[in-house]
């Protein structure tokens, strides 16, 4: 064969020449200049241009047939089937039919006669036609009598198989219909089946089917199909239906390299694929009959659902590997650290056999680096003094003493027959060993791989590096062509292997390159980039997208990226500008690909958690971790600092040595900086917004909401961790600095006096400095030295948090659907993500809805009742209609938009004589400023645009007009709907208190308190001095129109409560910010309360918000829910997650004694309800505890559990109706009156701000 | 071996030096967290003059100090200066930048006041 990179035009059809994408190996070979030039990074690496020769392919070929013939002629006379029932069949014949398998592979054509193999005698002939027939055929779903190659009997028999398979057919075939139609709203796996896919024709179904599919493979953590059966979770029977059906999802999966829908499909079919236990017939009989010789040797608890026995025999499931490498972990090495046993444990065992088979130093060598990695396993030092003849016996030994139960036979084929075990279920290991006894499984990309096997034979890193990229791709290729399933499993299980090693070989890139200090490891550094990036484009990762994420499919492509790394690499230099500004776009776009998976991921989760299956909150992490990009992330942030310069004064750090930007934001001001030791010390201060966090001790899961955080470096992880993730999601710029404790202590006290901190990371970049000087050097547009007031106007822009897109929504004329009235965004910065937000326009009728509508009448109108009774309202009140979750809301009625029309077109302001419609609509239509104000185009754009506005731009004219409508609006609809009688003197009896004299005298406490000078708590003197009210006739109007609510006419205590139409939506929260006036016992008190919360439409508070986040206050008005006052021994939060890790179907709460409406301090009890279990965390404002005990009153776990329903299926309604296909969390308010859980409140939750 | 004890010093000590002159324009309860052997929580207001001993309700906190009981004791005796109790990390110091300048001079104060 001629030598292939050097004279590419010689290379084999067959083996292909070095891919397009791989632009590294067509680099030049002339001279570039030399290593540490100032501003110019040199990327040349030698090592990377040495190239694999045709000659050492075919040699590695060569080598990799000779070994699997020496393992089927050392066992071609053992007799017997591996099918064989009760464990009977024979290890030894699964080995030699696993390297027969390899020799008729259709690469291994070129190195191996068949015939002379076959000639090799024995058993051989017949193990080819069993091959032939049990390996290499697809099955399909009308197939009959498909599984005879099995000569097994009884249970095992194939029909048995073939009637296992046929009800798996049928079945999958009612769930796909169901899924299609939509009547399902998911898949479930908790048969490991995977053939449901395969009958959806939709692609998008399809994906949705697979994410499904996928996040139960890897993350389903209750036990459905996964529990001992002895017959329908035998290996031999589900085990082998299981690889009959992933060949047929391979079979059926519908690839294209360029169609970026059908590289989804094929990411999400490898990662299916990949995580299933096995995926050959034959590696389930090794399996089974390996166990079944450990069982010989061995005894296991065999009624335990996680003996390898059993998890092998009788409950072959997703769980099997976990208990595989449990039992690892917890019997046979109970010892080092937790997470490290199991491959400990394995490392050992082949360090054993290495030296039982001559190679002592390597097994030595083993040894020691695993004692680095795994400090904790005692006793194995000693090894270091054995003599190289008792090296394998002594290690034997060690091995053997660790574990709990002692061995009863051969201990040393017992211990090398659980590794065994484990590599075939749980984790093959890859290494250049087991990729070259995989090799002619590669196919077309057998070429690739034996590079990658000579390189990594040979220590060269680099090439080890790129080869792996360009085998990756090559597999990638390899898999579309191929033309059967079982072709396609080989190859993406190959591909996995391959997927491992590449993301160790960059995780040992991310360690070596340090501060990328040096050209070689600056040059290193984007070498791996261009591995990892190549990696990422094969396996096809930036395609796993959700089209309905708005966010989705934004930024750049890694494709696009990965061309500029090539060109880089192959041009032998770049500037260090380019080179850092390449490395950000590189760490931006991984950061965008794998946002847009978990997103993808995210839009299956509420579906499955309505279904009950529980997942694992961890899951998307653990699969962040997986992939290449999560090094490319470590990597790019560590190339983002190249070339950066550190400075280090009192007033500005810049570009610190080791630091690392774990979530930029752009320019950006704090106005105050806090010190903590842990998120638990924030949360006792409180922080805000505008707070930048410097946090010692980083508890990942823990975080408390801030505007910005640092964090020290040798906490802080790289690549995609939680805090990472986090920081994302919130749009919290978060730093990792060295030596955080100490290195910047006389800056941040300077911050502390001057202002507060201005950070920028862009450009890639990093400076922060205090605000004064930032001011001084001229770097907040507008903000004026010496001028507070300049500069406080200036930074509002520069303020953390997230940008906004607002739509106005109103319905259309027939009040059926809605249309977009008007949008804008509210940009604070140009380089911020971007939210989408909706708010729907108040409206006097919807379909006929107008005036004062029961909740019953509003729930008639759905999603549309918005218009009219703002969030809350809504949600109640279709809550309300809810066949479950309607005995838990008290029912009432809503003051509308036309009510509130209706009555500010008639109240007077007593101080201007004019109406409050008028003093309402002045605001908007007489600004001062501009005159009519309006939201359309921008404000650069139109000169009446409400931001020009002086309502918008001016403080202090704002502050005098809001305070002047507050007053105007209490006085004139007081008024308005009150009159007051002539005073009367009353007599206090016993028995009074202010609350029965203001039924008595229809008046409220407030009155009587300010007419006798009472204070709170007052006793009440012997006469009291009253002024009896009435409702006026426009009052009493109201009031019947509220009272056609029969709860309302029947109720002795209301409560009216704001619902804003910008309230709760979200991405968009009021919470808080407006009245609710509660206990409202007489007509006028309700009244007095109504207009109580429509005054609060004019408070500082709600109105400085929306200004400065730029809403349009026209669109925004205010509603009234009105209901009955409930008198509960118990109130509190919920919210539809666990908190601490987002888990779904668990429940965190916080309950308090008595009324809360919401839970403001008070000593809180809080927890969490998983299904069936209690996880009390604090009682009464202490730590600890067992059962919900608030204050004395105690609440049972039956109860808890009924709490927990009622949340889930809050969720679930938001979900299919309030916020369709959303997937939020909710957050709710509830409170217990005798002995029942009313819903106050429920409202959106993003579990990501 | 220390003279004082942290609860002499802030039942008694604090109190007087706080009556005498606050030594820290400072706004807010700070919470003394006094750890080991002696130790308890104690909420000092330094603009209203008060220290209490930590109640079940507990209000929003301008800043938080915590030490060993030994350490406080010799910061309050003027042996560990608060740059010192930093540095060795035997103080802690939690809170808004300028309210901990303040802080931590205030201790200095009151150091010098108390030797």
């Amino acid at each position: 064969m001629p030598i292939r990179r050097n004279d590419p035009s010689t290379s084999t059809g067959s083996t292909g020449t070095r891919r397009q994408t791989g632009g590294a190996s067509e680099a030049p070979e002339a001279p570039v200049e030399q290593a540490e030039t100032k501003g110019v990074v040199t990327t040349s690496v030698a090592e990377a241009n040495v190239t694999v020769t045709q000659a050492q392919r075919d040699e590695i070929a060569k080598q990799t047939a000779l070994k699997a013939i020496d393992v089927v002629t050392q066992f071609k006379d053992v007799k017997g089937e591996a099918e064989a029932i009760n464990g009977e069949g024979d290890p030894r014949v699964t080995a030699r039919r696993s390297a027969m398998s390899l020799l008729i592979a259709e690469k291994s054509k070129q190195f191996v006669d068949l015939e002379q193999v076959k000639a090799i005698g024995g058993r051989v002939p017949d193990d080819i036609a069993w091959l032939m027939d049990a390996e290499r055929k697809d099955y399909t779903q009308q197939g009959s009598n498909q599984f005879s190659w099995n000569r097994a009997e009884g249970y095992g028999a194939s029909s048995y198989i073939q009637t296992e398979f046929s009800t798996r057919v049928k079945r999958a075939e009612t769930k796909a219909a169901s899924f299609e139609t939509g009547q399902a709203k998911i898949v479930d796996a908790g048969d490991n089946s995977v053939l449901a896919a395969v009958n959806i024709k939709d692609p998008e179904k399809r994906a949705a089917a697979l994410a499904d599919i996928l996040l139960q493979f890897r993350g389903r953590v209750d036990t459905a199909g996964t529990k001992i059966d002895y017959q329908n979770n035998r290996i031999d029977r589900v085990g082998t239906v299981l690889v009959a059906e992933q060949r047929m999802l391979a079979a059926a999966a519908d690839l294209d390299a360029n169609d970026p829908t059908k590289m989804r499909e094929l990411a999400l079919v490898s990662a299916v694929i990949a995580s299933h236990p096995t995926s050959s017939v034959n590696s389930i009989f090794d399996a089974r009959n390996t166990v079944a010789e450990m069982a010989r040797l061995y005894s296991f608890t065999k009624s335990n659902d996680e003996s390898p026995y059993e998890a092998i025999h009788h409950n072959f499931s997703r769980d099997t590997p976990k208990h595989i490498a449990n039992f690892l972990g917890t019997t046979m090495l109970p010892a080092g650290d937790a997470k490290l046993r199991a491959e400990s444990f394995v490392t050992l065992v082949e360090a054993m056999e290495t030296a039982r088979g001559g190679d002592v130093a390597k097994a030595r060598a083993d040894v020691d680096k695993l004692l680095k990695k795994n400090p904790g396993l005692e006793g194995f030092g000693e090894l270091a003094t054995v003599d190289n003849a008792q090296f394998a016996d002594k290690l034997r030994d060690v091995i053997a003493s660790k574990c709990t139960q002692k061995i009863e036979h051969d201990t040393e084929k017992f211990l090398s027959l659980t590794a065994h075990l484990y590599r075939v279920v749980v984790d093959s290991r890859p290494s250049a060993e087991t990729l070259q006894r995989d090799l002619f499984r590669a196919g077309d990309a057998w070429g690739e791989v034996a590079d990658v096997i000579v390189q990594m034979g040979k220590g060269n890193t680099a090439g080890t590096l790129r080869d792996l990229g360009e085998a990756r791709v090559a597999l990638r290729d390899a898999i579309i062509g191929a033309k059967t399933g079982y072709e396609r499993i080989e190859l993406i299980k190959l591909d996995a292997q391959l997927n491992r090693l590449t993301n160790e070989e960059l995780g040992g890139t991310v360690d070596r390159i340090g501060n990328v200090k040096t050209d070689a490891e600056r040059a290193e550094c984007l070498l791996a980039v261009q591995t990892g990036l190549r990696s990422a484009v094969a396996m096809g990762l930036e395609h796993i997208v959700d089209p309905k994420d708005p966010a989705a499919g934004k930024g750049e492509g890694l494709g696009v990226l990965l061309a500029e790394v090539d060109k880089a690499l192959a041009g032998g230099k770049i500037g260090e500008d380019q080179y850092r500004e390449l490395m950000s776009r590189v760490y931006v776009a991984s950061a965008v690909v794998t946002q847009n998976t978990r997103s993808f991921f995210d839009s299956r989760t509420p579906s499955l958690a309505a279904a009950n299956i529980k997942l694992d909150p961890q899951f998307m992490d653990q699969l962040a971790k997986e992939s290449p990009l999560h090094y490319v992330t470590a990597l790019a942030q560590k190339g983002m600092t190249v070339g950066l310069k550190e400075k280090i004064s009192a007033r500005s750090i810049e570009n610190v040595e080791g630091m690392r930007v774990l979530n930029g934001v752009g320019p950006v001001v704090f106005t105050s900086v806090v010190f903590a030791e842990s998120a638990k010390e924030l949360a006792k201060m409180g922080t805000s917004k505008d707070q930048l966090a410097v946090l010692y001790k980083l508890e990942e899961k823990k975080m408390v909401a801030v505007g910005g955080l640092f964090v020290d470096s040798a906490h802080a992880p790289g690549g995609n961790s939680h805090l990472n993730m986090y920081a994302m999601n919130n749009g919290i710029p978060v730093a990792a600095l060295p030596d955080l404790r100490t290195k910047y202590s006389e800056f941040f006290q300077n911050a502390g006096k001057e202002g507060g901190v201005y950070v920028d990371d862009s450009g890639g970049n990093f400076r922060m400095m205090t605000l004064q000087k930032a001011v001084e050097d001229g770097l907040i547009p507008g903000a004026k030295v010496g001028d507070p007031a300049s500069i406080e106007a200036a930074i509002e822009k520069l303020r953390p948090g997230v940008n906004r897109s607002v739509s106005y929504i109103k319905p259309t004329s027939e009040g059926t659907a809605f249309e977009i009235a008007a949008k804008h965004e509210a940009i604070i910065n140009e380089k911020r993500k971007t939210r989408q937000v909706e708010l729907f326009i108040p409206q006097e009728q919807v379909r006929g809805v107008s005036h004062t509508p029961t909740f019953e009448e509003l729930a008639t109108l759905g999603i549309h009742a918005r218009h009219l009774a703002g969030e809350k309202g809504t949600v109640l009140a279709l809550l309300g209609a809810h066949p479950v979750l309607g005995k838990h809301v008290p029912k009432g009625s809503e003051v509308t938009p036309a009510d509130i029309k209706d009555a500010l077109k008639e109240a007077i302001d007593p101080k201007t004589g004019k109406t409050l419609d008028e003093l309402w609509t002045a605001v908007w239509a007489q600004d001062p400023k501009i005159g009519s104000v309006n939201a359309d185009g921008t404000k650069e754009t139109n000169p009446n645009h409400y931001l020009n506005s002086a309502f918008y731009t001016d403080r202090q004219y704002r502050a005098q007009t809001i305070e002047n409508l507050q007053h105007a609006t209490l006085d004139g609809l007081v008024k308005l709907w009150v009159k007051d009688l002539p005073e009367v003197k009353h007599a206090v009896v016993e028995g009074d208190t202010l609350a029965t004299l203001t039924v008595k005298y229809n008046t409220t406490v407030e009155a009587l308190r300010e007419l006798n000078g009472l204070k709170k708590g007052d006793p009440l003197p012997k006469e009291l001095r009253v002024v009896p009210r009435e409702l006026t006739d426009t009052g009493k109007k109201l009031y019947e129109g509220l009272n056609r609510s029969a709860t309302l006419a029947g109720s002795d205590s209301w409560i009216a409560r704001s619902s804003f139409t910008g309230e709760d939506r979200p991405g968009k929260s009021g919470a808080g910010q407006y009245e609710s006036y509660h206990h409202l016992h007489s007509p006028v008190a309700r009244l007095i309360g109504v207009a109580g919360v429509l005054e609060s439409t004019w408070m500082p508070e709600p109105v400085e918000n929306n200004v400065a986040e730029q809403f349009y206050l026209p669109f925004i008005g205010p509603t009234v829910a009105v209901q009955h006052c409930l008198e509960p021994d118990i109130s509190g939060v919920m919210i539809s997650r666990d908190i601490e890790n987002g888990a779904r179907g668990d429940v965190t709460f916080q309950l308090v004694h008595g009324f809360g409406g919401g839970v403001e301090g008070g000593k809180t009890t809080e927890g969490v309800i998983h299904q069936g279990k209690l996880e009390v965390k604090i009682t009464n404002g202490e730590e600890g505890g067992s059962a919900v005990d608030v204050m004395g009153t105690k609440v049972t776990d039956a109860d808890m559990q009924k709490l927990r329903t009622i949340v889930l299926e809050t969720e679930k309604y938001f979900n299919e109706v309030i916020e369709k296909d959303k997937g939020h969390a909710v957050d709710m308010e509830v409170a217990r009156v005798n002995g029942e859980w009313m819903i106050v409140q429920a409202r959106v939750i993003l579990m990501d701000k | 071996m220390y003279q004082l004890t942290s609860r002499q010093f802030f039942e008694k000590q604090l109190p007087t030096l706080l009556k005498a002159a606050p030594p820290a324009d400072l706004k807010g309860v700070v919470e003394f967290t006094i750890e080991g052997d002696g130790g308890a929580v104690w909420w000092v207001d330094f603009s209203q003059k008060t220290v209490t001993m930590a109640g079940p309700k507990a209000p929003k906190f301008a800043a938080l100090v915590r030490a060993q009981e030994r350490d406080f004791v010799a910061l309050v005796e003027g042996r560990m200066s608060p740059a010192d109790g930093l540095v060795t990390q035997r103080l802690h110091l939690a809170g808004e930048a300028v309210a901990i300048a303040k802080l931590a001079e205030a201790i200095g104060k009151i150091a010098a006041r108390a030797s």
